[in-house]
């Protein structure tokens, strides 16, 4: 406890960690997506300790299949390979402007598959005619990058 | 001359919420005092000024509920009392230092009205400058909207409970403070997502602001582009950022704010001075930093050190012939569209407050000459509120607009890149297990003070998802400010969540965090619940 009454930093879970390794201490195992731009999405998962320790023992194959479905039908969009380990990832939508949910398949060591996390669905943003091209200027982000900062 | 057009000019006035009661000096609190005097009130005096002359303002300005909050405080009214008094006393000690053929004695003479007329409508309104824009909105001068609970970018929020929780939350507030229901609602960073455009509908709200390309590129096509209302499926109007007004203020090469006449914002007294005649008006740890009196002018592209001073006379003269130009390029675009479209178009300027005055110093100069020139050259422009522009559009069809933000790229790439990404984890985390709480406790008979942890758990969770936290980690400035803030409302939350899962209240550390986090009142944590009321 700070003098002032306030708690310190104390769960690991929440300290502001720089590496991605410490979200081995979450609670209970997440697959989140979140929209960046028309190309590229946010991909984040966690473990468990007890599914890390898995991992680590071998019980758990290391290679986590990603996989990226249409939400409205679940048709397959993209399949990707991760080390289990890899944590965070930028991927590419194939279509921009659809919505998205993804499955992040884990495998036993021999090879059946143990579990599928599963994500939030995710609306991809679909583009302008305008991208690639110089952009109209941004204001909140030009303002606050010159005045206080 | 019936107006061919209507000018819709929105200024989004947002400060993260930095009040800190236990630390009685600290860096990021100046952002606040800053601009209180030289954007906050200036834009008061402006509005007092023009309405004297029966000239109807009709700005339409977002206030965010964590800068209203900090706005109406007892503990930022006193300091920032301080912090300008100290800076009147310092520009009054400038200007005997400076002798009279001084080339800085005229900024100095209007630093010090500056800080005095900030101190004078301070004490006015006994430090509550929620006060007079109240009161600017009750005379019809204004229209005062609001902005997202604590400004998260909501496309980043994966729990739809979040989103509703930060749209309802800023309505009832709201609500509260100014004694009537928001019509307009400002998406912070502009960033639409269809779910945004749902639960502003839910929570009362008739018209929000979005990016430029967001509209344009909707499904349909809005019949008359960018320069009329659209309804959106739901019933919701959308304004879309003018582009062209937008990069006349906006832009680093093209914008009026760069004209070398203007005040240069980065080189400062505070690193100018003698250290010891400066150092009783920096913070109590002695290092220089900016304290706000800038005695040159931008010059051209040189090098701090060959910046030429500043005259002010000059620079008023320069926000009015940009004030002029800026109408006549509004006029040919009015022009133009009526020409083309037989409409008579809203053109809708979007900026952030804090531009006119802290960054751009002659900003409310201009903005003031804007307004003034209207009614004098009897333009056929018509200043309108949004809300008044609401209903212009004949065009029925309702468009579902494309996710956007204003941000670089017109996504969400500032907000959600290497720099900031790690945060997401973490306030997913604690949104979940606030929206866990909410769904559990929501029917319980529960003691006042399990409800008074549980409220504070939900403001904690609404302070880790402000947007500010990711844009400073972006921008590499105040890093561990935003790092520290992150970790202090996630771990404050895990706190209380604790007290209500051990059933061992710690009423200590509950006062003190209430204390501490005291935005929304009237916080009830069931926003948060999955199949809430609100």
């Amino acid at each position: 406890m700070a003098e002032n009454g306030t708690p310190q930093n104390t769960a690991a879970t929440l300290q502001p960690c720089e590496s991605w390794a410490q979200c081995l201490c979450a609670t209970k195992d997440r697959l989140v997506l979140l929209p960046q731009n028309p190309g590229a999405m946010f991909v984040y998962w966690e473990w468990t300790a007890q599914r890390a320790a898995l991992f680590e023992k071998g019980s758990l194959a290391p290679t986590v299949k990603f996989k990226l479905v249409y939400a409205e039908n679940r048709a397959p969009a993209l399949e990707l390979d991760f080390d289990w380990k890899t944590f965070r990832a930028y991927v590419p939508p194939p279509e921009p402007g659809r919505y998205y949910q993804a499955f992040l398949q884990v495998n036993n060591s021999e090879g059946q598959v143990q579990t599928a996390l599963e994500s939030n669905v995710m609306l991809s943003p679909r583009g302008k005619p305008a991208d690639g091209e110089q952009a109209l200027p941004s204001s909140g982000e030009r303002l606050r990058s010159s005045m206080w900062l | 001359m019936s107006a061919r057009g209507h000018l819709c000019i929105v200024l989004h006035a947002h400060l993260p919420f930095v009040r800190d009661p236990h630390k009685e000096w600290f860096l990021e609190e100046d952002w606040f005092f800053e601009a209180v005097a030289e954007t906050y009130v200036p834009l008061i005096l402006l509005i007092e000024r023009l309405a004297k002359e029966n000239i109807r303002p009709a700005l339409t300005i977002s206030l965010s509920p964590t800068l209203c909050a900090m706005l109406e405080d007892e503990v930022m009214a006193a300091r920032c009392r301080r912090y300008l008094l100290k800076r009147y006393e310092l520009a009054e000690e400038e200007i005997s230092r400076l002798a009279d053929d001084d080339p800085f004695l005229k900024a100095a003479v209007k630093y010090r009205d500056l800080f005095s007329q900030a101190l004078e409508v301070f004490d006015r309104f006994s430090g509550d400058l929620i006060t007079p824009f109240k009161q600017f909105q009750q005379n019809n001068w204004i229209e005062i909207i609001t902005s997202s609970a604590t400004h998260a970018v909501m496309p980043l929020l994966i729990h739809p409970e979040a989103v509703r929780a930060q749209i309802s939350l800023a309505a009832a507030d709201y609500q509260e403070r100014f004694g009537r229901k928001p019509k307009g609602f400002w998406l912070p960073e502009c960033a639409f997502e269809p779910r945004a455009a749902q639960y502003m509908k839910l929570a009362g709200f008739n018209y929000f602001f979005m990016e430029n390309h967001g509209l344009a590129y909707a499904s349909p096509a809005p019949r008359h582009g960018v320069y009329m209302p659209s309804r959106v499926r739901g019933g919701l109007c959308a304004f879309a950022r003018d582009a062209e007004s937008a990069k006349e203020v906006w832009s680093s090469k093209f914008g009026y704010p760069g004209d070398e006449a203007y005040r240069e914002f980065y080189r400062d007294l505070g690193y100018d001075a003698d250290y010891e005649y400066i150092k009783p008006y920096l913070h109590p740890d002695g290092i220089r930093r900016s304290i706000g009196l800038k005695y040159h002018k931008i010059t051209g592209p040189v090098e701090l050190a060959h910046k030429q001073p500043y005259d002010p006379d000059v620079a008023a003269e320069t926000a009015m012939r940009h004030a002029q130009d800026f109408l006549k390029k509004r006029m040919a675009q009015v022009e133009k569209i009526y020409a083309e479209q037989n409409i008579r178009p809203v053109i809708v300027g979007t900026y952030d407050a804090e531009l006119f005055g802290h960054w751009w110093f002659e900003g409310p100069q201009f903005l003031e000459n804007v307004i003034r020139l209207i009614r004098q050259e009897r333009l056929p422009l018509q200043m309108s509120t949004a809300g008044e522009c609401c209903g212009h559009s004949n065009d029925t069809a309702e468009v579902e607009p494309e996710e956007s933000s204003w941000g670089a790229g017109g996504y969400f790439d500032t907000w959600c890149n290497d720099k900031n990404d790690w945060i997401y984890p973490r306030v997913n985390f604690v949104t979940e297990r606030m929206i866990e709480l909410a769904n559990r406790y929501q029917h319980q008979d529960l003691t006042h003070l399990d409800t008074r942890i549980l409220n504070q758990a939900a403001r904690e969770t609404l302070l880790a998802q402000s947007s500010d936290w990711a844009f400073l980690l972006y921008v590499g400035s105040h890093s561990e400010f935003a790092k520290r803030k992150i970790a202090e409302h996630c771990d404050n939350f895990c706190a209380l969540a604790k007290m209500i899962a051990e059933k061992k209240p710690d009423e200590r550390l509950l006062h003190a965090l209430e204390e501490k986090d005291n935005l929304f009142v009237n916080m009830d944590f069931r926003v948060f619940a999955s199949a809430s009321t609100f």
